[in-house]
């Protein structure tokens, strides 16, 4: 079965831009894309632009302000608390990292117009088993085999912004004895 | 069910201001259906010339579905619907209307909504109200108006308490608009529903301060404007109908007996798209992309109208 | 004919499911002709349609009642997630439980009645043996979330369509029999993006102009359409979630057994204004027939067979057919008096 190149769900990326008119300019990154918004920062007025790194504390050590994965939902509530309407945020990183901070920034009352994602930093996906419901972070190769349910996954194109992941399908369950060969996600 | 018109009884006519009239309308038969907040319908007369199609906001409680009320304000260029209402209709009158149908619904999912009505425009934030009260819903509603003309409702708005700011302009009392869209917060909703200097200006202060879009709200259809007349030729048909310059070319076709299918009446729905075969159009609607209307292919007769002096339409 | 429940049969296992010859006579056949291209295929739903078809009410209780709420109640057993109602949905949520019994109690009389005053209701369905009274609007007042309240006594698939920025999302769903897509994993998703994996048609525009036609829908004005594929057994729930279940289904098929395995799966499709959300009510409603039964229809069967033949590679491999597309064409061939 080949991938079909024109699924729409697919989200596509651009290179951020600045929005001139914004009162605070919201940058949250992966350190390993870190480049991607640092001169985007670097124009801002700095009482309007506010910088955060997500990941381990020894990759953001060089960042001003910096917190783990599991805190970014706390910290983005915090910062978000009495900021104004005029926000724009700016989000680098991981495709999965991407979609988790535009869903928490969504819960904390952001709208879609007001983030722009970077292209991922790697083609790594995350994957969502159909079947079991596990989610499987770093998957570059397809078909997969489920860490939840063990069932070998076609990765398909079919992509859920609420999951930031594809929809893992088993590959052989029409016919058990087929072997697929694998190949690299594009 | 499918339900096309629904025939009501004027139950009750209550003058809110000098030039606005409430109406209470009652299903002649069982209830009415409930409504979303911010839904219209509209009401057919049956005018001298021709019959009259006007849409009105509904202002009563979405929940109550044993009548609805409409606020009719006397328009100064009466194309007949308002004047209808003003001076023709008395309580226990036949009307038919449409079901409500709905163009400027509240995002549910908002954290905060800000209404914004100038005049008359208060009518679709009445049933608004309800909802939101209903569901404890955090609201502010901000209200321009002129005392000496419409300033209806202020007695029962003043209800709100805290969340309700009036602006009477004969009073010189003005609202900033740049003060009232800063420093709002993430997910606050703006809806507006007036005069179109108004919505332009809410709309320019709001892009200006930054806010997207999506977070701004409102009403877009208005009454046909009228225009210069001219002459419809329809293709299929061979008809060819002179249209009024006080009249749409849908209100015109409709008095020819030509049926075209319609619902808002003002541009939005894209229920009356008719194909044109020849001649210019002067799009005034909201509904045709910036590709369809540069293409001339297709035209919303319930506001658009010829460029030229005649059209030539599929029907 | 008006259809009657009959004792609950399986679409599973050994699958006892059978249809009636009074439900193939009404079966909803799907195609107007011998070719199947995408279309916008949309018609207003105007009720009551012609008495004793599929087309009558608002919503079809058929003679697979029983049958179909019992396998629904082994799916949400197996998988609660197989129906989800995101919190702004709620409204929505009341206004397809007061669509829903309103609809049935009128047209059904004889199994359902509801009983309103003011915001106290009393709702019975004779069929399931339930008798509940419920303070409209308050789903503390409901022995289960209204979603799936309602979902569990009516026929078909249904998911609320929340519209903003001109847009539908879908925000709420009980989902247990569908043609091969997932709740869990589209919930939330826009149209375009849900309709995401059907191939040729985004490029025709078709969904563009759905959109457009299905926002402007009014309250009291429902539209429907068909839409088919083909399953092999009787089996209602073909989702992602249970394919390594079916699956090897598809494998199974013969010469010898077409007739009894491959099934026409027909939804009839339902897009309904509800008034005090703005949401859209879609309702799903599955037929099976098998090619056995389909047959007995000559009409029907070589129409069936020129419809498979012509159909385009991509809606084979869309649709799951490839293993057995060319043994049903084989098998329907000896219908159609042109070969």
């Amino acid at each position: 079965m080949q991938i079909d190149p024109s699924i729409k769900s697919r989200p596509k990326y651009q290179v951020p831009v600045l929005v001139g008119s914004a009162r605070l300019q919201l940058f949250i990154c992966e350190p390993a894309a870190r480049d991607q918004l640092m001169s985007l920062h670097q124009q801002c007025e700095p009482e309007q632009t506010y910088w955060l790194e997500v990941g381990d504390p020894v990759a953001c050590d060089s960042a001003a302000e910096s917190c783990t994965f599991e805190g970014l939902a706390a910290c983005l509530q915090r910062r978000l608390a009495g900021a104004p309407v005029a926000t724009r945020l700016y989000v680098a990183g991981s495709e999965a990292f991407l979609w988790d901070v535009r869903n928490q920034a969504l819960a904390a009352g952001l709208v879609d117009e007001q983030i722009q994602l970077a292209p991922p930093v790697s083609r790594a996906r995350r994957l969502f088993c159909t079947h079991c419901y596990t989610r499987m972070e770093g998957v570059e190769t397809s078909p997969h085999r489920c860490s939840g349910c063990g069932r070998l996954l076609l990765v398909r194109d079919h992509f859920a912004r609420l999951h930031g992941a594809y929809v893992g399908v088993q590959i052989n369950a029409e016919d058990p004895n087929e072997q697929p060969e694998q190949e690299v996600l594009q | 069910m499918s339900i096309d018109s629904i025939a009501v009884r004027v139950a009750a006519i209550e003058p809110v201001a000098p030039l606005i009239r409430e109406f209470r309308l009652e299903a002649v038969e069982g209830g009415l259906p409930p409504f979303s907040p911010g839904s219209h319908i509209q009401v057919a007369m049956p005018g001298e010339v021709r019959e009259i199609r006007n849409a009105y906001s509904l202002c009563s409680d979405p929940a109550d579905t044993t009548g609805y009320t409409i606020a009719v304000r006397l328009q100064e260029n009466s194309r007949g619907g308002s004047q209808f209402m003003h001076t023709r209709v008395r309580v226990g009158d036949r009307l038919s209307i449409t079901p409500p149908a709905n163009f400027f619904a509240p995002v549910w999912q908002a954290r905060k909504h800000l209404l914004v009505a100038g005049g008359v425009g208060i009518t679709p934030f009445i049933s608004y109200l309800h909802e939101l009260e209903r569901q404890n819903a955090e609201f502010e509603l901000h209200h321009l108006y002129r005392g000496t003309q419409t300033g209806a409702y202020c007695a029962r708005l003043q209800q709100l308490g805290t969340k309700y700011f009036g602006y009477d302009s004969d009073n010189e009392v003005f609202c900033d608009l740049n003060q009232l869209l800063s420093n709002r917060e993430p997910g606050t909703h703006v809806y507006i529903c007036g005069p179109e200097p108004l919505i332009e200006g809410v709309c320019a202060t709001a892009r200006e301060l930054g806010w997207p879009d999506s977070l701004i709200h409102y009403e877009a259809f208005a009454a046909p404007e009228p225009g210069e007349p001219f002459k419809a030729q329809l293709a299929r048909s061979g008809k060819a109908v002179e249209v009024g310059s006080d009249e749409s070319l849908l209100e015109a076709l409709e008095r020819e007996g030509v049926t075209v299918p319609n619902l808002c009446r003002g541009g939005v729905c894209g229920q009356c798209a008719t194909q044109v075969v020849d001649g210019a159009v002067e799009h005034r609607d909201d509904f045709l992309s910036a590709d369809e209307k540069a293409s001339g292919t297709c035209i919303m007769p319930c506001v658009s109208r010829a460029a030229g002096n005649h059209l030539t339409l599929d029907l | 004919m008006r259809m009657s429940p009959k004792p609950v049969q399986t679409f599973r296992d050994d699958f006892s499911y059978s249809n009636s010859p009074g439900a193939i006579a009404r079966f909803p056949f799907p195609f107007p002709d011998d070719e199947y291209r995408y279309s916008v295929n949309i018609e207003p739903h105007v009720t009551p349609g012609p008495e004793g078809s599929v087309y009558e009410f608002l919503l079809d209780i058929d003679e697979h009642y029983l049958s179909e709420m019992a396998e629904r109640a082994i799916v949400l057993e197996e998988n609660p997630k197989r129906c989800l109602a995101m919190p702004h949905m709620d409204l929505a949520c009341w206004d397809m439980i007061e669509r829903c019994m309103r609809s049935l109690a009128a047209d059904y009389p004889q199994h359902f009645s509801l009983s309103v005053d003011g915001d106290q209701w009393t709702w019975q369905n004779r069929l399931l043996n339930i008798h509940d009274s419920f303070t409209f609007g308050d789903s503390s007042t409901l022995p289960l979330p209204p979603m799936e309240y309602m979902g569990r006594q009516v026929q078909g698939d249904f998911a609320l369509l929340d519209q903003r920025d001109g847009d539908l999302f879908l925000d709420a769903g009980i989902v247990t029999c569908p043609a091969d897509w997932s709740l869990a994993f589209d919930a939330g998703m826009s149209f375009s993006e849900w309709h995401g994996p059907v191939p040729l048609a985004h490029e025709m525009g078709v969904f563009e102009r759905a959109l457009k036609y299905l926002t402007a829908i009014p309250v009291g004005r429902p539209v429907r359409r068909l839409n088919w594929t083909l399953t092999v057994n009787a089996r209602m729930d073909t989702s992602p979630e249970t394919y390594p279940n079916w699956g090897t289904d598809r494998a199974s098929v013969t010469a010898d057994n077409v007739g009894e395995k491959v099934h026409l799966r027909v939804e009839l499709q339902v897009l309904d204004r509800m008034p005090r959300s703005n949401a859209l009510m879609f309702s799903i409603r599955t037929y099976l027939i098998s090619f056995e039964d389909l047959v007995t229809n000559p009409d029907w069967a070589r129409r069936m067979h020129r419809v498979l033949k012509t159909l385009p590679p991509e809606l084979i491999e869309y649709k799951g057919l490839g293993r057995y597309h060319d043994l049903a064409v084989e098998w329907l061939s000896r219908f159609d008096p042109a070969n």
